[in-house]
């Protein structure tokens, strides 16, 4: 197989797992399949090996790789290699935001609860090299993960139908941080994640505080938050919030039972 | 030849179609009335039943009792698994349409900056067929968000009554953050002595009397507000409450119809940093403090939103009244 003919090749297998050829490319390829069998144990020696460049072994790639984007793998990975690349990629692709040119003027974004609307439809000019970038986020991310997809093992259980809890969510069954500071039945997300310390000398220590400006620059004498305290008010908040979210809310029985673990107490 | 190809394609179809499941043909109702029925039978229904709560691996159960009477509500939550608890809600008034009413039953409502608002501008809704939860038939409907700020919903809408048989929230297409089923629901008869506790009888009858007698009209528009604003939220929300707390400060509540989410923001004299970030199911609770015209402020977003929309909400905070002065 020449390189030329192989590089065409994988762009037919690869529309193939697209579902986009055409019955002539769907012929060729299934032809060169079957003539990559006959040639196995022949031309061995060829500096195209087969083992690396035939059909079946390309077709397998690309499907693994589809499948590995989509998230699909959870599950079929062994235990523990916890591959979930769609979420990875999205995540990529939403620290990419810088990219973004959003044309508003200021003067639109509203000051009070009603705003957003406007703000909705401020115009969005994406430059061309926006779509490549995330592209190619995608693709590393993908890649990165494909060199460990050897160990791909498959397991019995196959994957779950149904509803697949979110990955944060799996990661609840781990007991949270003795140092969060969450009510009872709350958890720190895996992301993103701060914790406050007890100790009031001690620094906060902020894992990833992205989207939010400058804090407090110390120029204030602050005293950090102790646990319990913190712990009350959170409990607090949630509380008032899930009563006025049942007041509100047309799905009532939602935000109800959200209260469920939470002390009374505050009100 | 050309006959039996044709033969081979015509069972090729008709196979199809026979593979389709039938609800793909017989669409039950529009989904713009099975909505309103939904909100109807969400707000009036007297029932009882029990259901559970599963969020993030943990399973809870519940026993709910839910009376209304001549509009006046009384339900009743008690908590079947870990310690013993119920709650008591009494005197909410259900002829009292509330934004989220109004967005389900198909309204547009009008916005003071100008515009109108509804529903369908944010979500997109599908009907995924039939299926059956605590032994009714309902209709499964998708209810997904047109932009990354708000969470879906998958619902399934008791076919008789129009309640809500089981609500999963989503985020992106298949991770269920949480999920409230019911496994039983019977309408609500006999004697009433037998779901509450002649105290409670009694305080419902008070509210009812007193509700009767002040014949106060629904108030649906906020008057007041917090000085202490986000200069951003996400497209569809509008403020549905304001009460000023008694320890969190200032609280603002916004509601798109489906998803609700609430604002603390409170100054203190003693200068403290509070910070935290929890979340359980779909509802997350984001805490920080912020410098905002040379005050600390300890700002608080909690809601059933992305923790992303919170942040964002939390960082656009400013005080209108002082940044006017400036």
């Amino acid at each position: 197989m020449t390189e030329k003919a192989d590089k065409s090749l994988k762009e037919s297998l690869s529309a193939l797992v697209d579902g986009e050829t055409g019955e002539l490319e769907l012929r060729r390829i299934l032809k060169q399949s079957e003539l990559d069998n006959d040639s196995v144990g022949n031309h061995s020696a060829d500096k195209y090996s087969p083992d690396k460049h035939s059909v079946r072994r390309v077709w397998r790639r690309y499907q693994l790789m589809g499948a590995a984007m989509r998230g699909e793998l959870r599950g079929v990975l062994k235990e523990g290699s916890n591959v979930d690349l769609s979420t990875r990629i999205f995540e990529a692709i939403e620290k990419e935001d810088a990219h973004e040119v959003i044309t508003t003027n200021p003067g639109i974004e509203q000051p009070s609860g009603s705003a957003g609307l406007a703000g909705e439809q401020a115009v969005h000019v994406r430059p061309w090299y926006v779509g490549a970038g995330q592209t190619a986020v995608a693709a590393m991310v993908a890649f990165a993960v494909l060199i460990g997809v050897n160990q791909f093992a498959v397991s019995p259980a196959g994957v779950s139908a149904g509803d697949q809890f979110a990955n944060s969510e799996i990661q609840d069954s781990y007991p949270a941080s003795p140092a969060a500071i969450v009510p009872e039945g709350y958890r720190v997300p895996s992301l993103n994640a701060m914790t406050v310390s007890s100790t009031p000398g001690e620094r906060l220590r902020p894992q990833s505080f992205v989207s939010t400006p400058a804090l407090v620059n110390g120029s204030h004498p602050v005293r950090v938050v102790a646990d319990q305290e913190m712990q009350e008010q959170l409990q607090r908040m949630l509380f008032l919030h899930a009563e006025k979210a049942s007041e509100e809310a047309g799905l009532r029985v939602v935000p109800f039972s959200r209260i469920s673990r939470q002390d009374n107490s505050g009100e | 030849m050309s006959s039996s190809y044709m033969l081979a394609l015509l069972i090729a179809v008709a196979s199809m179609f026979s593979s389709l499941p039938t609800y793909a043909i017989d669409t039950p109702v529009s989904l713009t009335e099975l909505l309103a029925k939904l909100e109807t039978a969400e707000r009036q229904l007297s029932f009882t039943g029990r259901y559970t709560y599963e969020h993030g691996g943990t399973i809870e159960t519940f026993e709910i009792v839910r009376l209304v009477l001549n509009g006046i509500e009384i339900e009743k939550t008690v908590h079947l698994s870990g310690p013993k608890r119920e709650q008591v809600r009494f005197g909410r008034d259900t002829r009292c349409l509330t934004t989220s009413n109004l967005l389900l039953r198909g309204h547009y409502l009008n916005l003071n900056k100008g515009g109108a608002l509804s529903l369908n501008q944010n979500y997109d809704f599908y009907f995924l067929g039939h299926d059956r939860v605590a032994n009714r038939k309902v209709f499964v409907i998708r209810i997904e968000p047109k932009d990354k700020y708000r969470y879906g919903y998958r619902l399934a809408v008791d076919e008789d009554t129009g309640l809500i048989m089981r609500t999963v929230i989503t985020s992106g297409k298949k991770n269920a953050l949480e999920r409230v089923q019911y496994v039983a629901l019977e309408p609500l008869l006999g004697d009433m002595s037998t779901h509450f506790t002649p105290d409670e009888l009694q305080q419902y009858t008070e509210k009812t009397r007193q509700q009767a007698d002040s014949a106060k009209p629904c108030d649906l528009f906020v008057e007041d507000s917090s000085p202490w604003q986000p200069t951003w939220i996400p497209g569809g929300f509008i403020l549905t409450d304001y009460t000023l707390t008694e320890k969190d400060g200032h609280m603002e509540t916004y509601s798109d119809g489906l998803s609700v989410f609430s604002v603390f923001a409170s100054t203190q004299d003693e200068a403290q940093i509070r910070r935290s970030l929890a979340h359980r199911g779909a509802t997350v609770a984001f805490v920080t403090s912020l410098e905002l015209h040379n005050t600390l402020v300890n700002v608080a977003v909690v809601g059933e939103i992305p923790m992303a929309t919170a942040q964002r909400i939390t960082a656009s905070m400013i005080n209108i009244e002082l940044s006017a002065q400036e």
